[in-house]
């Protein structure tokens, strides 16, 4: 009999686990390669003269792919351990529950700060080549705010997936989530004429952070952190009670 | 010490009583089929003995040990549904295997050889034969070369061939000291390579001895099974 994982760290094992499926997964590639694209078409779009739509795409179009990136990463990979009975083997292997939640926030983590990132190097090769300034894009806040809006869309992810445990109805629900918000929106507009309200909402909310006004009160800032919080709260709670 | 120790444990779905006060002992060495028809609760026991699910009532002891987690490395398990990535080859499903329970990626091809797919180890995991997944869960069990097995249904949907490979894979555990626990529908199977026997019917148990006291007082698995349907 061999010592296995009570012989050194378990979770560091975890990690290398998450990290040595992940890159070998064909969906996750997918989307690699799709989130490379869209950078490509920003870049030929600056190389062929149109600066403005390129710098459009980089600095727009790389976070709404990114963000896509990191829900479909998130409902890819845990959904397939669900279905694939893959969650059940390394709870016999003996993780806890939250043991492997927890690796699948790390994982988050580090897939939002590889994201801001490549996000940077991306806007830096745009500088270089258009000889705009790109970089002065990349505030403090602004970077900070990008990664808050990949954790919030990856959270709620992971709490889709936790609770419907479907690939497919996952993703479908997010854009279904999306759709509601949207329609919220367009309540506080029209009816409460107060857009500002938007906020309180998990998704969208996320997203009106970078265009507040500095002198905004401390709670606009709160709902965000929180729902990341509820999400992994409420996930946990669905999590510890499924059985395999 | 006993490999296993199962006090009334009990478990309820619902209003359904899916277990009900089972109670039994596995000694080390010991190979103990676990038999009865879909739904008599052999799944929901084997998810409570891993840890998967919770009990209602009753406890569970692991080499003594009455917190599971303690003593998972030392159980190796080959679930009924397949457990590995669709995508991935059987090398590399075992290699992630390795990686979480911290074996050394040089157990893999000995695995792989053990239940004789050393020749498919690149072979992507869905394009492997029914009986092929078996073996390689079989693989995976046997990584981390584990004082207890626990086969869930080993010989559901094989051939012959593959029912014949494990009952004598079953044999070579039990003669390299190894204690086994197999579930099966398949009462024959179970009487050729159990020394004990646990019955169980609706969640009760029916059974639980040695296989020879079941055969000498009941004539066969089968007729025991048969007379006690109700």
């Amino acid at each position: 009999m061999q010592q296995g994982i009570y012989s050194d760290f378990p979770l560091k094992r975890l990690f290398h686990y998450e990290w040595a499926r992940l890159w070998r997964t064909d969906s996750i590639i997918l989307c690699a390669i799709f989130f490379i694209i869209v950078f490509f078409i920003g870049f030929g779009s600056s190389f062929a003269g149109n600066e403005t739509a390129g710098v459009m795409i980089v600095t727009n179009g790389m976070p709404s792919v990114g963000r896509l990136f990191t829900v479909f990463f998130v409902i890819l990979s845990l959904g397939g351990d669900y279905s694939q009975g893959t969650f059940r083997k390394r709870l016999i292997s003996g993780y806890g529950r939250v043991d492997i939640l927890f690796s699948t926030f790390w994982m988050l983590i580090q897939g939002v700060l590889i994201f801001a990132i490549f996000a940077f190097v991306a806007l830096l090769i745009a500088q270089f080549v258009t000889g705009n300034n790109l970089i002065s894009y990349f505030t403090g806040p602004k970077l900070m705010n990008l990664m808050l809006i990949q954790l919030v869309h990856g959270s709620f992810a992971v709490l889709l997936i936790s609770v419907i445990q479907r690939t497919g109805i996952a993703i479908l629900m997010y854009f279904v989530a999306g759709l509601v918000e949207g329609g919220i929106g367009i309540y506080f507009i029209l009816k409460l004429q107060d857009p500002g309200l938007g906020i309180l909402l998990p998704l969208n909310g996320s997203e009106m952070l970078a265009s507040l006004p500095d002198d905004s009160p401390f709670w606009k800032y709160l709902p965000t952190p929180l729902y990341v919080l509820a999400f992994f709260i409420i996930s946990w709670f669905k999590i510890k009670k499924a059985e395999f | 010490m006993h490999t296993l120790s199962v006090e009334n444990i009990s478990k309820r779905y619902g209003r359904e009583l899916v277990l009900d006060s089972i109670s039994f002992e596995v000694e080390p060495g010991t190979v103990l089929g676990v038999v009865g028809p879909n739904g008599s609760g052999k799944s929901t026991l084997f998810g409570i003995i891993l840890g998967l699910r919770e009990s209602d009532s009753g406890s569970v002891q692991l080499f003594g040990d009455s917190n599971i987690q303690n003593n998972k490395h030392r159980i190796g398990v080959a679930m009924d549904q397949g457990s590995f990535y669709t995508s991935f080859s059987a090398k590399r499903n075992l290699k992630l295997s390795a990686i979480v329970k911290g074996l050394p990626e040089a157990d893999i091809d000995a695995a792989l050889q053990q239940v004789e797919l050393g020749h498919t180890r690149s072979k992507a995991y869905k394009k492997f034969s029914y009986g092929m997944k078996k073996r390689l869960e079989i693989a995976d069990a046997m990584l981390a070369d584990p004082d207890l097995y626990i086969l869930d249904e080993p010989t559901n949907g094989l051939d012959p061939e593959g029912i014949v490979f494990i009952r004598e894979l079953v044999k070579r555990l039990q003669a390299a000291g190894k204690t086994v626990i197999i579930s099966s529908h398949y009462l024959q199977e179970i009487e050729k390579v159990c020394t004990d026997i646990l019955m169980l019917r609706k969640g009760k148990m029916l059974f639980y001895g040695k296989a020879t006291e079941l055969r000498e007082k009941h004539g066969d698995l089968e007729e025991f099974f048969l007379t006690n349907k109700n």
